[in-house]
């Protein structure tokens, strides 16, 4: 399980968010190195593809760049923004796979050192890859920011652009589905899932 | 999420390292393709020196085109004569002199002589019939030529049949009385002619039949009725009363109109005549 990597007070956001208006290289690259790994696993965790999360993960981040001289100062922080903005470009991309081709999301690909030894650990692996690729993209979204970022609700409510009480619904039936998905493919026991 | 074996299949999604350079990427990439470059001063900027003479040239250009679209008439009826270019378009394009409506309304109003009444227009009362219309359909007199000739057309066919089965038994023809009654119908030159003609032709018909029964030994057919239950004789007897009746009426009227109407409102009422009344229903009911 990640720690969270957000260390980034508000008000350090606003001063950050000037140094990068006047274009201080310092203060971006502070920004990169405490948010590029989160984006990454975030946008991994959507997609599925390390290239892809890369990509999505530096967009973000480029994305700050250029609209820093936008920053309105008491916002909900610089963490909360680019997660919303890697969120916003894992759906993009999730939904222009869907349109141009009508495949399941890939296959993925564990370039973890040592798999191979692993054949148990890896299949199982595979089948947790494959019931969460089968959650629809919110839910698959509501998971990732909630379980694996540790975020609170109302943080990925904002992220995914959803008043409270509809994110806390997604997440429920995202449970729901992912907990049936578990137990066929037998990464849970029936009688005890809840 | 209290559910160990449900925390313990998400904990198997792991997510592998990402590149090593990626931070630096992202850095290079901000620094080098999205730097925006700082705007010079403002008293650094190149200044185009075409500017002013290209604006001049413009509003030269676009002067001139109102100023000629004016003179044209393209704006309307306007009272702009603009001095150099009205006469050059007009002489160009041939455009009539034509003074403004609103200058033509003022000078008419001046040099207009003193008022006089309008004329009085006597409206046309009787309006002779459109020549279309007149022309549309059959007189009355053409109708009754019309009806003459059917008559005279189906008497002929039959005569014509009466002696075909006669000289099919041999027998001669036996039809002069009829044939010259057909003629005498399709002689005739007036109204009158072509009625007496008809008369006589059935006439001579309800004798015929009259004959025949007899011949036969039957009770000869009554004569036929027309509308109202009267025989022919008897409807133009009717016929002949009611225009009496009514020629009695118009010339009472006629003496009224040549009496003075002052005279007329001192009678006491009731000795004015009533319209006589010829057929006598109308008295009957009353």
């Amino acid at each position: 399980m990640p720690a969270p990597a957000n260390n980034i007070t508000s008000n350090g956001d606003d001063d950050l968010m000037h140094n990068i208006a006047a274009r201080d290289s310092s203060a971006f690259a502070s920004v990169v190195e405490a948010q590029s790994n989160r984006l990454y696993r975030i946008a991994y965790r959507m997609l599925g593809d390390a290239a892809e999360a890369e990509d999505v993960a530096q967009e973000a981040l480029l994305r700050l760049w250029d609209h820093a001289a936008r920053w309105r100062s008491g916002g909900p922080g610089i963490g909360a923004w680019l997660h919303r903005v890697s969120i916003n470009l894992c759906l993009d991309r999730l939904r222009r796979k869907r349109f141009h081709s009508d495949e399941a999301v890939p296959e993925r690909t564990d370039d973890t050192p040592g798999a191979d030894e692993q054949m148990d650990d890896d299949m199982m692996r595979k089948a947790t890859l494959k019931a969460i690729g089968e959650l629809p993209e919110g839910q698959r979204a509501a998971i990732v920011l909630t379980y694996y970022e540790e975020l609170p609700n109302r943080d990925a409510a904002a992220a995914l652009d959803l008043n409270i009480k509809a994110f806390e619904s997604l997440l429920l039936r995202a449970r729901q589905t992912l907990r049936q998905s578990f137990t066929a493919y037998g990464l849970m026991e029936e009688g005890k899932s809840r | 999420m209290n559910d160990p074996q449900f925390d313990a299949a998400l904990d198997r999604f792991t997510v592998p390292l990402p590149s090593a350079d990626l931070a630096a990427r992202i850095i290079a990439a901000a620094a080098q393709d999205r730097v925006s470059p700082a705007l010079p001063p403002a008293s650094l900027r190149r200044r185009d020196r075409r500017g002013p003479w290209r604006a001049l040239i413009g509003v030269a250009a676009f002067g001139l085109m109102s100023a000629t679209a004016a003179a044209a008439g393209l704006f309307g009826q306007m009272p702009i004569r603009i001095p150099v270019l009205t006469a050059l378009v007009e002489s160009a394009v041939g455009v009539p002199d034509e003074k403004p409506a609103a200058l033509r309304k003022k000078l008419a109003k001046e040099n207009a002589p003193e008022k006089s009444p309008p004329p009085v227009v006597v409206p046309e009362i009787n309006v002779p019939p459109l020549p279309e219309l007149a022309a549309s359909g059959p007189t009355p007199e053409e109708r009754r030529i019309d009806r003459a000739k059917e008559v005279a057309d189906r008497m002929e066919r039959r005569v014509l049949a009466k002696e075909q089965r006669r000289a099919a038994r041999g027998l001669p023809p036996h039809t002069e009385a009829q044939r010259q009654l057909i003629e005498a119908l399709r002689n005739a030159k007036s109204d009158e002619e072509r009625r007496t003609a008809l008369r006589t032709i059935r006439e001579a018909a309800q004798a015929r039949q009259i004959a025949r029964a007899r011949r036969m030994g039957i009770e000869p057919p009554t004569p036929r009725v027309g509308a109202g239950g009267l025989t022919p004789e008897e409807r133009l007897e009717r016929r002949r009363l009611y225009r009496a009746a009514r020629e009695k009426r118009l010339e009472s009227l006629r003496a009224l109109k040549d009496k003075d109407p002052a005279e007329l409102r001192a009678q006491p009422d009731g000795e004015i005549p009533p319209p006589a009344d010829t057929t006598g229903t109308k008295a009957e009911s009353q």
